[in-house]
């Protein structure tokens, strides 16, 4: 019935799953004392949004490489949309390209629907929606050649990168934009790190959606995946003292279970 | 019902998808759900050419900034779809063109990735700060002890970058990747809850 070696997984995915029930209950009952520290990557987003307001010139958004079946794309749809909420606020113009053809209408919907919930409808631009490409480099040269064109002040990408992220973020500095990247790919952090202003690493990105709302519901979430990390710390210095002793298959038994 | 319908969906997408990747009683449902998946990105696919027509149309119409470069995407764009449609993926002509435009270009831009490295690289390797001096040692470390030259001239660049590579670096890699699996995760839960809707514009 059950997958051979799987019962550990099912048990800590139940586990977490439920920690996020309860958490999400206590929120809902009103116990909000939890707090996310500050991310300096995440508030320069705001800061970048101003100066894109006074230079009069537009804000880009990059979502990432990969459809749906990313989970960095669905954490960054997540930062689009408070992002498109700031830029209608601010009245200043919002360029997000998008990577492939068959998220653009639900991104299109996101920025749509945050300008409509800014009360700014008539400020939504289609157009500024844009597809190039499902092709990498046909992405890339549309994108970077549009940050010239566009002369883009303030550049953020939160998502799934590779080897093209790089060509944005220098190209976007050589507009003189000022610049945000956050992604889980580990091949492309030092990346970021290297070319962008502000850099949110691995998991910060995850946070991001509840860091900008302050939703106390969504910060709840991200409380329970700080308990994941201390129960996998723990299992890992579990390992290291029973390896150091020569009782570790009893360890691996119950996770190959 | 236009964001109920997708909620129930995804919910019960998500337990058929966990119970198959958990039990054994349902093996084949992630394959058939990953087949929906592809179909209905092929579907959705011509929405994105509707897009890059409708800006660049708009461009043309209003004799915009580089309109004439419009005019030439667009011919590109449904001539060679033409040709495509109607002499097939496997035509000598259709292949040639791919061939002698899109690999020499795709070829020639990936090259000159080089040139922006070594621009960010100058730029991240400032030691303005302390975290940037660090950086900084430990890249020059690392570029020498991997360079045949450097430990050539002192051997300890080789064994100080094995060190570097295999302790600090793979501990904090290890450190983000856990990280960032348990952040999807949480980030599948909310979607899961219904706290995070993606198909209905973020909890709108």
């Amino acid at each position: 019935m059950l997958k051979e070696g799987m019962g550990f997984d099912l048990v800590f995915v139940v586990l977490l799953t439920l920690s996020v029930a309860y958490i999400l209950n206590r929120a809902k009952q009103g116990h909000k004392d939890w707090d996310i520290r500050r991310i300096p990557g995440l508030d320069a987003i705001e800061e970048g949004i101003g100066r894109a307001t006074e230079m009069n010139r537009p804000v880009f958004y990059l979502p990432g490489s990969g459809g749906f079946e990313e989970p960095q794309l669905l954490a960054s749809m997540a930062v689009l949309s408070e992002v498109a909420k700031m830029t209608a606020r601010y009245d200043t113009r919002l360029i997000v390209c998008v990577p492939y053809s068959g998220v653009y209408p639900i991104m299109q919907e996101i920025v749509r629907q945050a300008y409509v919930s800014e009360g700014k409808a008539d400020s939504f631009r289609q157009d500024d929606v844009r597809w190039f490409s499902d092709h990498y480099f046909g992405y890339a040269l549309g994108i970077v050649g549009l940050m010239f064109k566009e002369q883009v002040a303030t550049n953020i990408m939160i998502g799934n990168f590779a080897f093209d992220a790089l060509m944005y973020a220098e190209a976007a500095n050589q507009a003189g934009a000022i610049q945000v990247g956050g992604t889980a790919a580990i091949t492309q952090i030092p990346f970021f790190v290297a070319a962008c202003d502000y850099a949110l690493i691995g998991d910060e990105m995850y946070a991001a959606a509840a860091y900008l709302t302050k939703d106390p519901v969504r910060v709840a979430t991200i409380v329970a995946e700080d308990w994941g990390k201390f129960f996998v710390a723990g299992l890992i210095a579990l390992g290291a003292l029973l390896n150091s002793v020569g009782a570790v298959g009893l360890l691996n038994n119950i996770l190959n279970w | 019902m236009k964001t109920a319908l997708p909620f129930y969906l995804t919910v019960t997408t998500v337990v058929l998808l966990i119970l198959s990747v958990f039990f054994t009683f349902m093996p084949k449902v992630s394959d058939e759900i990953d087949k929906w998946y592809i179909l209905g990105t092929a579907v959705v696919c011509c929405v994105g050419l509707v897009n890059l027509t409708s800006v660049h149309a708009r461009n043309i119409k209003r004799k915009g900034r580089d309109w004439d470069l419009s005019v030439l995407m667009i011919v590109l764009t449904y001539g060679y779809l033409a040709l495509g449609l109607f002499k097939g993926p496997t035509d000598e002509l259709y292949a040639w063109i791919f061939e002698a435009t899109e690999v020499p270009l795709g070829a020639t831009f990936y090259s000159v990735l080089a040139f922006y490295i070594v621009s960010a690289a100058y730029r991240a390797f400032r030691a303005k700060t302390r975290d940037a001096a660090i950086l900084l040692g430990a890249a020059v470390i690392v570029l020498l002890g991997r360079a045949p030259l450097g430990e050539v001239i002192f051997p300890f660049f080789g064994t100080a970058t094995n060190w570097i590579m295999r302790i600090p670096n793979t501990s904090a890699q290890r450190a983000v990747v856990l990280s960032a699996y348990l952040g999807s995760f949480i980030t599948a839960i909310r979607i899961f809850f219904g706290l995070e809707r993606p198909y209905a514009s973020v909890g709108e």
